[in-house]
């Protein structure tokens, strides 16, 4: 595969972004990408975008108009959590098939606004979708709304079958928020790290799902740029060259959920492992997307990394793997459909060395993983340092 | 909720599904489902609605406020994912019944004017 990411960026994520739009965040995370890569904007000739709240229609046209681009390749995507991943996927498809070169992929949520790509919550359930969708009949009257619910069921099942204690999930929560601590550009950069009785005292949402186990929502943006090997070769950067991508969807309901036991993710990262001609046991670091604390070992479960009778112990740090070294999501926050380019950016930038403070020693190989709605869109990429 | 128009639209997801069952509707206070394995669209492959009135835990949460995407706080309440024959549901407990267990078998109650269906013993 010859098609790389050459740069990454983010937006510090925050919890109130006030009157700033979402075009505002994404022409900002876009301008000091391609400053950062030293590209001019007419070098860009793809634009992949998530959904955006103020512009429900057409909104990579509006986007590309917004920044005045005119490309030759043009994508939405809107898969909740998956979009940062998929959206990837789609620019290095488009560059190997020929249809352009350098994709700009962008992704940004406000704070206070109900997000598009978001879970349905009380309070963002579209009109007719109750009337019109097998979730909105059958799930939506009897309160199972906001998407919590269904990972309070994913998350007694995972700390059935993993055999996971308090203090283990605790343990996810404080590696992320101690990584936080050292990274300045997390939400929780400042916040006192909770302690586990701070833990056990926060309050239960949807059993066994406390507050403290879910991250916390935020605006911001997040962004890559993808292009072609050839025009990697001229960019400053350590190249991170896309090795393996994979995707699996398997509903959008926990209720059509297959296997409450394994999502669309085993799928998805047992297709980017393939594509990429490597084993899980080769990465030296995994982005896993963690909205909850649960979806840690969760996700490394799926993605083949570890077994549910070792993932305890993987998580207490008795194996190399580091994970989520940046703080992931729970350290970081939760910035709607920019939470899983969240991930990509802090992959990027471990592969390339430019991690800073949260650098791992070993750094060339990443696995990203990206989950939507209710695990129901999943998506994965193995990548490679150049 | 129940509704010929919806009747319809479940013949034909099932029949583009190959009989399998998701679809359903609520008749008299119950759940109907499809046979499973029948084949909509062929009659003669259509015995009859079968009634089912008791399923399976798959998985139970209790909520007590909505943390994502934004804090909630709710007046507590226990959903239940229950496997009927090869399909599966979400079922709000009714107040007085003690939480299921994973595995165990609930009986369930449709109610036809909000479309929720209640576990009414377990």
């Amino acid at each position: 595969m010859s098609v790389a990411i050459v740069g990454a960026a983010d937006l510090r994520p925050s919890l109130d972004t006030g009157d700033t739009t979402s075009f505002d965040l994404l022409a900002e995370v876009a301008s000091g990408l391609l400053h950062d890569v030293g590209i001019e904007p007419d070098q860009v000739d793809g634009l992949v975008t998530s959904s955006i709240i103020e512009a429900p229609f057409m909104a990579a046209s509006v986007l590309a108009e917004y920044l005045m681009l005119q490309p030759t390749f043009l994508q939405h995507v809107d898969l909740g959590g998956c979009t940062g991943v998929a959206s990837v996927i789609r620019a290095v498809s488009a560059i190997e098939a020929g249809l352009c070169d350098t994709v700009l992929v962008l992704t940004a949520a406000t704070k206070g606004i109900a997000r598009a790509g978001a879970p349905l919550g009380p309070s963002t359930v579209a009109p007719g979708y109750k009337e019109a969708t097998p979730q909105g009949i059958f799930d939506v009257p009897t309160g199972a709304t906001g998407g919590v619910f269904a990972y309070g069921m994913l998350a007694a099942h995972t700390a059935r079958e993993c055999r996971l204690s308090a203090a283990d999930t605790y343990g996810i929560l404080h590696r992320a928020r101690a990584a936080a601590v050292i990274n300045p550009a997390a939400l929780h950069h400042h916040d006192a790290v909770p302690t586990e009785a701070d833990y056990l005292a926060s309050p239960l949402t949807a059993e066994p799902l406390r507050r403290l186990d879910a991250s916390v929502s935020s605006g911001g943006a997040s962004a890559v740029l993808v292009t072609s090997g050839r025009t990697a070769a001229r960019l400053p950067h350590r190249p991170v060259f896309v090795a393996g991508m994979g995707e699996h969807h398997t509903h959008r309901s926990i209720t059509n959920m297959p296997d409450i036991g394994a999502s669309g993710g085993v799928g998805a990262a047992a297709r980017a492992f393939a594509m990429a001609a490597l084993s899980p046991s080769s990465i030296d670091i995994a982005m896993i997307y963690d909205a909850f604390t649960y979806l840690v070992p969760r996700g490394l479960c799926e993605a083949g990394i570890c077994s549910a009778q070792d993932v305890a112990a993987h998580l207490r740090g008795e194996y190399d793997l580091v994970t989520n070294p940046h703080g992931g999501q729970l350290g970081c926050g939760h910035t709607g459909v920019a939470a899983g380019m969240s991930l990509v950016t802090a992959a990027v930038r471990q592969v390339s060395g430019r991690a800073g403070a949260t650098q791992a020693t070993r750094h060339d190989v990443a696995f990203v993983s990206g989950t939507g709605g209710e695990m129901s869109t999943n998506a994965a990429l193995v990548l490679v340092g150049g | 909720m129940p509704s010929a128009y919806r009747d319809a639209v479940n013949h034909a997801l099932a029949e583009l599904r190959g009989g399998h069952v998701v679809a359903q509707r609520w008749e008299d206070g119950r759940l109907i489902f499809y046979p499973r394995g029948s084949r909509l669209g062929h009659a003669a492959d259509v015995p009859s609605w079968e009634r089912v009135t008791h399923g399976t835990v798959v998985a139970v949460t209790t909520m007590r406020e909505h943390s994502y995407p934004d804090h909630q706080a709710e007046t507590p309440f226990t959903l239940v994912l229950v496997e009927v024959e090869d399909a599966r549901l979400i079922c709000r407990l009714a107040a007085s019944t003690a939480v299921p267990a994973v595995g165990s078998t609930v009986a369930l109650h449709a109610d036809v004017h909000s479309g929720a269906v209640r576990i009414i013993a377990s």
